[in-house]
């Protein structure tokens, strides 16, 4: 039966991210944003209030409290600092990740770590310099060897890779071209021969690291394999679809942030308030922000039911992100010259979210997928 | 009609475009991270007569037409829109103001300075002062300084916040709150009571020196005033114009630079085994970046064409600003996409128009006022 309504368990997972986002990241985000690094204490924070396994059981440490739970969270947080917001998604996902492909051993040995913070966060290594939105381009790779694999190869845009504990892998084990012939490995951060790139100089999410990471000879177990040798491939889609019901939870939050920060001022300020081109802006975010709200709650609902959902999250965080990023603008736009200022968090709003119609799949790749799936269902071939 | 520039315009702007190659483009990034002011620039730009560009060659400006001058700030703003920005803020504002409307002896002191560009001068106008001056009407209640008069002296209090270029120029034009009305003053930001703060840190246009100017029993010789007391946004309404168009010109040369760099990056960058330029939803982004360009140009040099043959271009200027922004925004926007991850660092140089392009739009009161300005118009001729 439909309801919009979230339960108790949602509701109580949503206040505690919102009371942590607002204690903890609001009061220095922007100098977080300022300085860069790493949050790292904020961080084993996040881990301490079960912020770190939102949707893992609770048999293996986490809150076991589903997507919907985690999207509500993710929002939560991102309204007052998207960078961290962007370092608990992955190591949310990588928890997953593991939860779902793992053996045993390795969610036993990996997901409650994960949980409690003690591998600082999870990380996700894809993407190459020549394989973005391709990852059949992928160049990495791993040989079989008596004593398990060695790993070659770079990985680029690894979201804390700086800090992470644990890295989830992907590279090829076979000569097959395209996405066949990739595998997925665990790999913990202090792997010899794992070596951590300089954070990359961004626009935004300063207070998030963004490295390259280098296989130079990295010897790993035959146990950091995840999942079948040669069907990385889908792992590393469902890590993606996953991650895009988080990203579209974060741009919310971004956007939302934005909106309420342009409201207060302008509320303030009769010369904005009464100007009805100001107030039909606001009002265009508020309700593209709403949409956008449904949408991803959508997606994250059909996944928590174990639903396909793989359409939904991408037209969740193709519409989140851009009308996120069209919220920031907005509010810069009310806010003149006064929104362009560092002081004022909007503009730290506009740059953090810009990023989010790239990762986890730019806008021009969740439009193939729409599309692909739409021409399946109506196309009628 | 002819759509062409003149030869020696062309030839300028050659040059012009040659020295930003050169000298401009490849410091800008270094300019933007550490909200440097680019003083070693302001300089050369001096000698070239970039800092008087519409000013008489007689009294030492570069005689240029708005037509060539736009054309310029194009080329300028394409390789670094802070730095377009203060010689806008300098052109047009500032200098356009002082130059009209201080009296003698004052401004035989103060003309060669500022015509050389040894000294730049910025317009301290309250952000919500743009709007008021676009009004028409001779309400002070934008205005944040108040001015008394004693004797042969104005005295000045109150704080003008975000004036772009308040933080390098040795001049400032300061808006007040006089009996008579809004009125205008010539301010060197050394004398006693004026207060600079240290540049603001800004969304884009990071090297545009953008700060807050504070006065405090300020002292101001009534030689400095410039036109009559209560007149100020006669003569502000003339420089609001010619920002706009300046402006616009300016968007136009960030759009122009982000098509640039997304077009050569798509022709390079392969994934799927092309070139992404391959692709249709990158063509199509070119295409739209490309048509958006076309246009904005095109009412950027109809506005400074108006105005070089004496008609009213205000509204023309206005028309210019909101679409050329509009279309600034858009286009960096589209070519850090096209540029996916590598466009969100700081190593390549979209995600910095973006944040140019986006605070160009805010500034100067925003394009709402140049919107304002056409609404108001509907019905009137022009």
């Amino acid at each position: 039966m439909i309801d919009f309504e979230p339960n108790e368990t949602q509701s109580g997972v949503q206040a505690q991210a919102r009371s942590f986002a607002r204690e903890v990241l609001a009061p220095r985000a922007a100098l977080l944003d300022r300085e860069g690094g790493f949050p790292r204490d904020d961080l084993a924070r996040a881990a301490a209030a079960g912020l770190l396994g939102i949707n893992i059981p609770e048999a293996l440490g986490g809150r076991g409290a589903g997507v919907v739970a985690y999207s509500l969270a993710v929002t939560e947080i991102a309204k007052a600092c998207a960078a961290t917001t962007v370092a608990v998604c992955v190591s949310n996902m990588v928890a997953e990740v593991v939860t779902h492909f793992g053996s045993e051993d390795q969610r036993t040995g990996y997901v409650p770590r994960l949980c409690r913070g003690e591998l600082v966060v999870g990380a996700f290594a894809l993407s190459e310099a020549g394989a973005g939105s391709d990852p059949g381009g992928m160049r990495t790779k791993a040989t079989r060897t008596d004593r398990g694999w060695v790993i070659e190869g770079s990985k680029l845009w690894i979201t804390s890779g700086t800090d992470a504990g644990l890295f989830v892998v992907w590279a090829r084990t076979s000569a097959a071209p395209g996405t066949r012939g990739i595998s997925t490995f665990l790999v913990p951060g202090d792997t010899p021969g794992l070596v951590r790139g300089k954070p990359e100089h961004k626009m935004g999410l300063c207070g998030s690291t963004t490295t390259a990471i280098d296989f130079e000879a990295c010897e790993v177990g035959p146990e950091a394999l995840l999942g079948e040798e040669g069907r990385g491939f889908p792992v590393a889609m469902m890590a993606l679809d996953g991650g895009r019901v988080g990203i579209a939870s974060q741009a919310l939050g971004i956007g939302l942030g934005a909106l309420e920060t342009a409201t207060r001022l302008c509320a303030s300020d009769r010369r904005r308030r009464d100007e009805q081109w100001v107030q039909w802006g606001l009002a265009d975010s508020a309700t593209e922000l709403e949409a956008a709200r449904l949408l991803t709650l959508r997606a994250a609902w059909r996944k928590e039911q174990g639903l396909p959902f793989s359409r939904e999250a991408s037209i969740a965080k193709v519409f989140a992100s851009e009308h996120a990023f069209a919220a920031c603008n907005r509010a810069l736009e009310v806010l003149g010259a006064t929104g362009c200022d560092e002081a004022v968090s909007v503009e730290r709003g506009l740059r953090d979210v810009r990023v989010a119609m790239i990762y986890e799949g730019t806008s021009e790749v969740q439009r193939i997928v729409i599309s692909r799936e739409i021409m399946r269902r109506f196309g009628g071939a | 009609m002819d759509f062409e520039l003149g030869e020696e315009d062309l030839l300028l702007r050659d040059t012009v475009r040659q020295l930003c190659d050169q000298r401009v483009r490849p410091h800008a990034g270094e300019l933007d991270e550490a909200r440097a002011l680019p003083q070693s620039r302001l300089g050369e730009l001096g000698e070239m007569g970039l800092l008087a560009m519409e000013r008489p060659e007689d009294e030492g400006g570069a005689g240029l037409s708005a037509v060539a001058a736009s054309a310029l700030m194009v080329e300028l703003a394409a390789a670094d829109a802070s730095l377009a920005l203060l010689v806008g803020v300098h052109n047009w504002q500032g200098l356009a103001h002082v130059a009209a409307a201080l009296g003698e002896p004052a401004r035989a002191a103060e003309l060669p300075a500022l015509t050389s560009g040894e000294r730049l001068v910025a317009w301290a106008l309250p952000e919500a002062g743009y709007a008021t001056v676009a009004g028409g009407k001779a309400e002070c209640e934008a205005l944040t300084v108040v001015a008394r008069r004693e004797g042969a002296e104005w005295v000045l209090d109150g704080e003008i916040r975000y004036v772009p270029g308040a933080a390098v120029a040795e001049r400032l034009v300061v808006f007040g709150r006089a009996e008579a009305g809004p009125t205008a003053w010539l301010v060197d930001r050394e004398a006693e009571g004026v207060h600079v703060s240290d540049p603001v840190r800004t969304l884009g246009l990071r090297a545009a020196g953008t700060a807050h100017v504070q006065l405090q029993g300020a002292r101001i010789h009534d030689g400095r005033r410039l036109d009559e007391p209560g007149s100020a946004w006669n003569r502000g309404r003339a420089c609001l114009h010619r920002t706009h168009l300046g402006m616009a010109a300016i968007a136009c040369g960030v759009a122009r630079g982000a098509l640039e760099v997304a077009t050569a990056y798509a022709k390079e960058r392969e994934q799927f085994g092309q070139p992404i330029a391959g692709f249709q939803a990158i063509q199509w982004k070119l295409a739209d970046m490309s048509l958006a360009l076309d246009a904005a140009g095109l009412l950027v040099t109809r506005a400074a064409w108006l105005h070089d043959v004496g008609r009213p271009y205000g509204l023309a200027a206005a028309r210019a600003r909101v679409l050329a922004t509009t279309t600034a925004v858009r286009s960096t926007s589209e070519a850090l996409q096209i540029h996916g991850g590598y466009g969100y660092t700081r190593e390549f140089p979209v995600e910095r128009a973006l944040r140019d392009a986006r605070t160009c739009e805010a500034i100067h009161g925003g394009s709402a006022v140049a919107r304002q300005l056409l609404a108001r118009s509907l019905g009137d001729r022009g």
